[in-house]
């Protein structure tokens, strides 16, 4: 990657214009080929004049872009990168970007024949705010490594705790053993807890079905492993890390979202923000803490 | 002698790369080295993962080595990268201990 410097003055100013929300419409004339054209979200603008238009209609980087160019081994390419200040996401009408791209097609005389801005997108259109403690959790219906159906069924237990979690992710292994001694701990007082893995194998490999079929036959889950393969549920219940934890009461009313304890490096922590909340679901009292910030991996989403 | 080439590359799904980071500084400070010097590399799209043979995030390189080299089974990807301590357990970070020697002898290579 190397600064915006390195590409040419054309590609430089059209974007400090875009980025600004500066835009010229006879500059634009002079940097476009006569056919050249802008292609983004679905729509194609050919010329100067219908480009400027639809450059006009989409939201400016706010200044607060910071640009480089990403290597590309085709002359007649230059593919500048946006993203946050260290790294921050971009605000977009579509959802928060970890960049954009902008990929410029230039002609021999060094116009501008094509611009493709490509958002990277962090999260999908459709995902949901995180269930907030006091609502009734969605029901939901998924297999496990097997294909056999497992049913929340919250009404049918004292208390239910859902975590979403994964295979590869340092934090979801970090408190592995304390959630599942949690399910050992509760199992005999009318306690499921329930976890879902929600990642995308074609973004994250370590998630496919055969490594969760293989850790759910060395044992390594004290309750269900379900595979939220289209990340329905993760997407319905708006989990965003792994580990995400939900705890529900026997009405199914969420009592406590978030972290297992405090931190992923002390053991002696022993998921006690969890055991807390389980322990207000069965007396039908507020947990101390009902929400804290969930820590970890995200979820590897298919966008 | 040449001050070594020192690189975070990271993922923004991971929220350990700031971390990571000031670990790396804080080697760097204690090796004598400027760190300013640290080279930070955003991995966005699995082009990048695949391009600079990226596993997870944070990795941390020293003249292009891996600190950590990766094993064979680990495929370029937009992960967070999976270290173990030395007592075994999983880990979102690599020792601070053995950032801090492989920092310090490629300062004095």
């Amino acid at each position: 990657m190397t600064t915006i410097k390195a590409a040419p003055e054309g590609v430089q100013e059209w974007l400090s214009m875009q980025t600004a929300g500066t835009l010229d419409r006879e500059r634009i004339r002079q940097l476009l080929s006569p056919d050249g054209a802008l292609v983004f979200a679905g729509r194609e603008s050919v010329g100067a004049d219908r480009v400027y238009e639809q450059l006009a209609g989409m939201p400016s980087g706010g200044g607060e872009m910071e640009l480089s160019v990403v290597p590309n081994e085709d002359p007649h390419m230059v593919t500048v990168r946006g993203t946050g200040p260290n790294g921050a996401p971009l605000a977009s009408p579509g959802g928060p970007m970890s960049a954009m791209d902008f990929v410029f097609t230039l002609a021999d005389d060094g116009r501008i024949d094509r611009i493709e801005p490509h958002p990277h997108h962090t999260e999908p259109r459709d995902l949901a705010a995180a269930l907030p403690v006091g609502t009734v959790a969605p029901d939901f219906t998924l297999p496990d490594v097997d294909g056999s159906p497992v049913r929340l069924d919250a009404g049918s237990r004292r208390a239910t705790v859902v975590v979403f979690t994964c295979n590869p992710c340092p934090w979801a292994l970090g408190w592995h053993d304390r959630i599942q001694q949690v399910s050992r701990d509760y199992a005999d007082r009318g306690v499921q807890v329930l976890q879902i893995n929600a990642n995308d194998p074609a973004v994250s490999p370590k998630d496919a079905i055969d490594v969760s079929r293989g850790r759910v036959a060395r044992g390594d889950f004290a309750g269900p492993y379900l595979m939220d393969a289209g990340q329905r549920v993760a997407r319905a219940w708006g989990a965003r890390h792994t580990p995400d934890v939900f705890v529900l009461d026997r009405f199914g009313m969420v009592v406590y979202h978030g972290a297992p304890d405090a931190s992923v490096d002390i053991e002696d922590l022993n998921a006690r923000w969890l055991r807390d909340a389980v322990e207000a679901a069965l007396s039908g009292t507020t947990p101390h803490l009902a929400s804290t910030e969930p820590v970890g991996c995200t979820i590897k989403w298919t966008l | 002698m040449s001050a070594p080439t020192i690189e975070l590359l990271w993922w923004a799904g991971c929220p350990s790369h700031p971390r990571a980071k000031a670990m790396v500084q804080e080697a760097m400070t204690a090796a004598g080295l400027a760190p300013g010097d640290l080279q930070t590399l955003q991995m966005v799209t699995r082009d990048d993962a695949e391009r600079e043979h990226f596993i997870g995030s944070p990795t941390i390189r020293i003249d292009g080595a891996d600190i950590v080299p990766p094993g064979p089974d680990d495929p370029p990807a937009l992960t967070c990268r999976l270290y173990f301590t030395a007592a075994g357990r999983p880990a979102a970070l690599p020792d601070a201990q053995l950032i801090t020697d492989a920092v310090a002898a490629a300062a004095l290579a």
